[in-house]
This record gives C-alpha cells, structure tokens and sequence, in this order.
C-alpha cells in the first residue's frame, strides 16, 4: 500500500513534468518526483525494522538499514541545488519572457536560432 | 599509485576550490590539471595499442567506495585530457568570465574522471550530477566577450543558452532519479551497490540504471537534447561536451555491461538503434553544427557497440569531434587541415585513430550488427564530404582574419592523436575493403547529395519530447532486458 503510494508519487511527478505547460509548474512537479524517490529509499530502508539505525548494546530491536538513508542524504543535498540552479536560471529567464510558458519560450528561441542562421 | 591515483583523482575539485581564492591561478592549474591527466592516463595504458595492469582499489568496505582504471577508461581519460587542455588555451581574454569558465571546467574535468574510473553505482550518481551541473554552468556561460553589441541586443542568444542549458538540466535531473530507483533495486537484491552485483539484479533495475546512462550518454532517443545543445553552445564549450562529456554516461554503461550479462545483450540494439536513429536525423538536417551534432548520436552507439574497444572509440570520436566542431565555426586557412582530419577520422580513412578504432569495434560483433554499422558509416562518410562542402559561415562574433595560435596547438593536440592510427592488429585485409567499400559509396553520395531530392524533416526536440522520450526509451528498454532475460532473443 505505502510503496504503492510512493510509485503513484514517483508517476505522477514525472506526469507533471511533461505536460504541465508552466516552467515553475515544471521544476514543482521535478520536486515531487524526486521527493517520491526519497520516500521510495526509506521504505526500502525500513523492510528490516523502523528503529533509527543509532546501535546502543542494550537495545535488542529491528534496526532500519543505514545504507539507504545514507545515500538518500547525499541526493537530497543534490536535488536542492539542482533546484535552486534551475530557479535561479528561470528567474533570469523571467525577464525576457514574464509567463514562462515553455511553448512561447520554445517559439523564441527558435524564431532566435533561425534569424541568427539567416544573419550569417 | 593508489595514492597517486587518490591524489589525481581529488585534484582537480581542491584546485577549482582554491582557485576561487586565487583567481589568477585558475588557467595554469587548468592546463597543469589537464597534462597530469594525459601523463596518468599514458602510464595506465591509454595510448592506443599498449595495455596495463588494470588497478583496482576497495576504498571501503562492500556498500563503499570501489575504483577500477584498465586500459579501456585509460584510453578515455586521455581524450579528457587532451580535450580539456586544448580548450584551456581557447579559455583567454576573449570570453566573458573566462576564470569562471576554467574553474568550472577543471570541474566538470574532475567529475567525468570520476565517472570513468568508478565501479560503484553510487560514486557513479554522484559524479554525473555534478558533471551535470558543471555543464549547465559552462553551457549558459560560454559566451564571446568580443563582437558582442550591447547586452540588450544579445538578449535573445543569452535566453536561448540559458534554455538549452535548462532543457539540459532537467533531462539529466530526470533520469538521474531513475537511475536512483534502479540503484536502490539493485541494493534491495542483493545487498551491495558495487557494479559486480550487477550480475544478479533484476531486468526492472537494469532498464532504470540504463535509462539514466543513455539519457547522460545521449544515446538513440535519449539523446534529443544533444543537437540543438550542441549547436547553441559556443563551438569550443560544444568541443567539451562532444569531447567527453557525453562519452561519461556512455562509458558508465559500457563498465556496467561488463558486470551484467543481460546488459551486455541488451547493448547491441541500443547500439544499433542509436547508430541508425542519428544518422537518419543526420542526413536530413541542413547546417554544418546540425550535421555535426546528429552524427554524435548516431557516433555514441558506435561506442557503446564493442564494449572492450569503447575507450578507443571514444578517444577517436572525442578527437575528433572538438576539432570540427572549432573547424567550422573559423574561416582561416587552417580550417581545411582541422576538417580534413576530423572528418577522415569520423568517416574511417584508413591510417586515422579513427579507422583503427571502427575496424577493431566492428570485428568484435555479430554479423548482422557489423554490416549495420558499415552501413551507417557510408551515411558518416557522406555526412563527412557535406561537411567540407558546406559554404563557409563564420560564428557571429567571432573575428577571424588572423589564425588565433590556440587554433594551431589545437590542430597539433587533437589533429596529432588522430594520426596515432597504426595499430596493426586493424589492418586486415576484410577491415581494409569494408573501409574502402564504405568511402567508396559515401564519398560520392556525399559530393552529389544536393541533388537528390529529398524532403528537409526534423523532430520535435522541445522539452516535452526531450523528457517524455525519455519514457519511451525506459518502456523500450524495459521490454528488451525482460525479454533478454527470458532468453527470447539470441
């Protein structure tokens, strides 16, 4: 039920990313893609037991398996500043194109490429 | 040479660090950074035709740290460096934040090392994405400081870099978080994230680890966001990324297929589809910069065709590639020398690093694989004599009646080590008339393509297609490695 959540996450922000027409809408659903690839890391990390992998001898419990979480840590610190870059560069792109609809973008860009390649 | 290679490899991070300290030491650590490089990769057996031991070090225990360095990342890691010393040159007065530029080179330097050398999935994620966000930085960056008018008029250009190097961005991002899925698969398998435990994992976490690869590597329709990168980037950051940035994703794969015997099936067909997809796009488009780019996905599954001989053919490639993409951006007499070898190279003239490399490959395959790829190499001839024909059109902004000297040593460094071609064990007499029969149909198809009547098409290669061709791709290949694993296919 919970890893099936996680994947209908996962889906759903890969959805998004395609289809939704804003920029920022875009970078958003990149966001709960990846926050659902997290969550998919920790319930792999928690088949073994729920405990915080913190060993103390006295305590004889199912602890969750450390190797996961740890690596998640590290795509954590990634996606953020992989996000932060791409906000930082729509930003920049706001200026010229305040809507941020990714067709008119496009169609910028485009018109751009082909009046540069008239030019030369 | 452990800690000379945990010296070497650490390097280049610490001086693009310190060198935001102390810019001015940014453009001689780069070329240090990049020479060091060439002499590591020489002593551990890059030069084409020696071999070395491969080294291999446990850096941790078995969820850590694994490196390995054969001769086959040997030979990869000397293309990094010859490329990243010839576009050190090229980083002067005449680009805007050229320091910048540098550092951030030495890092995307640094990091694409790492991808070649690792042999755990997880150092390999790490690597790619800080490959990834280093060639964001020097796709929307890399811009000429001379020629350019005011920056209200340069606006447009700046959006379209910034864009690109967006496009790119998500795309990786994208398919890094696949690739994720599939490391975790593999490590809820079998309890290890060193690529060895790739052997036992299932066909589902193999097509996620793949499709992140073949999205990095831009391999068959994973690599929409190449062309229209490639041609909007400068010509010199364009050499950086055909030179070796792309070949890390590819590389990765080649080293995970190794590891897992339904990878290695799978790869021939990723091979071919990426070869016959990028020629086909390839023959249709119009400018010299759109040939040039389709041609490297269709170069890529050439690459990935022989795993044992990726390195070479990635060194080739990555020679070559750089050198025609500056070729054609100048209109001094030394373009010619840089096109002639370039597309001699690419197209398989015999006596070039290129030939040498495309003959060893193809032996290695099946049949119907091998005269697949012949067959696609009469398409790279062809591209290759449009090439040379094409009207000369100088890059706005670029001045171009003096021959800058940084053109000159950059024939000399990547022009050179395309000549470095005479490995005998290629120059058997089948090699010798495929080659022959593949110039001898494409030259002249080449000359006279003008002529054939033929509709312009292209692709939709908007964000959309870029990021839902990704799922197509992971779809694609999933079928594939549960059929291959099923034992349905040869």
């Amino acid at each position: 039920m919970l890893s099936a959540a996680v994947i209908l996450t996962i889906f759903l922000g890969f959805w998004g990313v395609v289809v939704k027409r804003n920029l920022i809408m875009k970078i958003l659903s990149m966001d709960v893609m990846s926050t659902g690839v997290i969550a998919f890391f920790v319930i792999w990390a928690a088949r073994s037991g729920v405990f915080t992998p913190i060993y103390k001898p006295w305590r004889q419990v199912d602890y969750a398996d450390p190797v996961p979480q740890g690596i998640i840590l590290t795509a954590i610190v990634i996606g953020l500043s992989v996000q932060a870059l791409m906000l930082v560069g729509v930003m920049k792109l706001s200026r010229n194109h305040p809507t941020l609809e990714v067709e008119s973008i496009e169609q910028a860009v485009a018109s751009g490429a082909q009046s540069t390649s008239t030019d030369d | 040479m452990t800690e000379l290679t945990l010296v070497w490899v650490a390097l280049p991070f610490l001086l693009a660090f310190t060198t935001y300290l102390m810019p001015a030491l940014t453009r001689p650590s780069l070329v240090g950074m990049a020479a060091l490089t060439v002499a590591y990769a020489v002593q551990q057996g890059g030069l084409p035709g020696t071999t070395a031991a491969p080294l291999e070090l446990q850096l941790l225990d078995h969820f850590g740290v694994t490196l390995r360095i054969d001769a086959n990342g040997a030979a990869m890691l000397l293309a990094h460096g010859l490329v990243t010393l010839g576009v050190a040159l090229y980083l002067d007065r005449r680009f805007a934040g050229s320091r910048f530029l540098a550092m951030q080179l030495l890092i995307v330097h640094g990091s694409a090392n790492a991808v070649i050398i690792s042999a755990d999935l997880i150092s390999v994620y790490v690597s790619l994405e800080v490959l990834s966000i280093g060639v964001f930085l020097l796709l929307t960056y890399g811009r000429r400081a001379e020629g350019q008018p005011t920056v209200e008029e340069n606006a447009p250009h700046r959006d379209r870099q910034l864009w690109v190097g967006l496009r790119y961005l998500f795309m990786s991002n994208v398919a890094m978080l696949f690739y994720l899925m599939g490391a975790i698969l593999v490590y809820v398998r079998t309890g290890s994230l060193a690529m060895s435990s790739l052997a036992m994992a299932d066909p589902t976490a193999l097509a996620l680890i793949a499709v992140g690869l073949l999205a990095k590597g831009a391999i068959f329709v994973a690599g929409l966001w190449l062309p229209l990168t490639y041609v909007t980037a400068d010509p010199v950051i364009a050499a950086v990324l055909s030179g070796f940035t792309t070949k890390a994703g590819a590389m990765a794969l080649v080293r995970c297929s190794e590891a897992s015997p339904v990878l290695a099936q799978g790869l021939p067909y990723l091979s071919a589809g990426s070869a016959v997809f990028g020629i086909l796009l390839a023959l249709m488009a119009s400018t010299p910069q759109h040939l040039l780019a389709w041609s490297s996905v269709s170069q890529m599954g050439f690459v990935i065709a022989a795993p044992q001989w990726a390195g070479l053919y990635g060194l080739a490639h990555g020679l070559a590639k750089p050198l025609l993409f500056v070729g054609t951006s100048v209109t001094h007499p030394w373009r010619w020398p840089m096109l002639l070898l370039g597309t001699a190279s690419l197209a398989g003239v015999p006596g070039s690093l290129g030939y040498a490399a495309k003959a060893l490959s193809l032996s290695a395959l099946d049949p119907w694989h091998e005269w697949l790829l012949v067959g696609v190499t009469v398409g790279t001839t062809c591209l290759g004599v449009r090439v040379l024909r094409a009207p000369v059109s100088p890059m706005k902004g670029v001045t171009t009646s003096a021959t800058p000297w940084q053109d000159k040593v950059a024939l000399v460094l990547w022009g050179g080590g395309l000549l470095w071609g005479w490995l005998p064990a290629a120059y058997g007499a089948d090699n010798l008339l495929k080659a022959l029969l593949s110039l001898g149909v494409g030259i002249p198809l080449g000359w006279f393509w003008e002529r054939i009547p033929l509709k312009k098409g292209s692709v939709n290669e908007g964000l959309e297609a870029v990021v839902g061709g990704l799922s197509v791709v992971l779809v694609l290949v999933w079928v594939l490695f549960g059929e291959v694993s099923h034992g349905a296919l040869p």
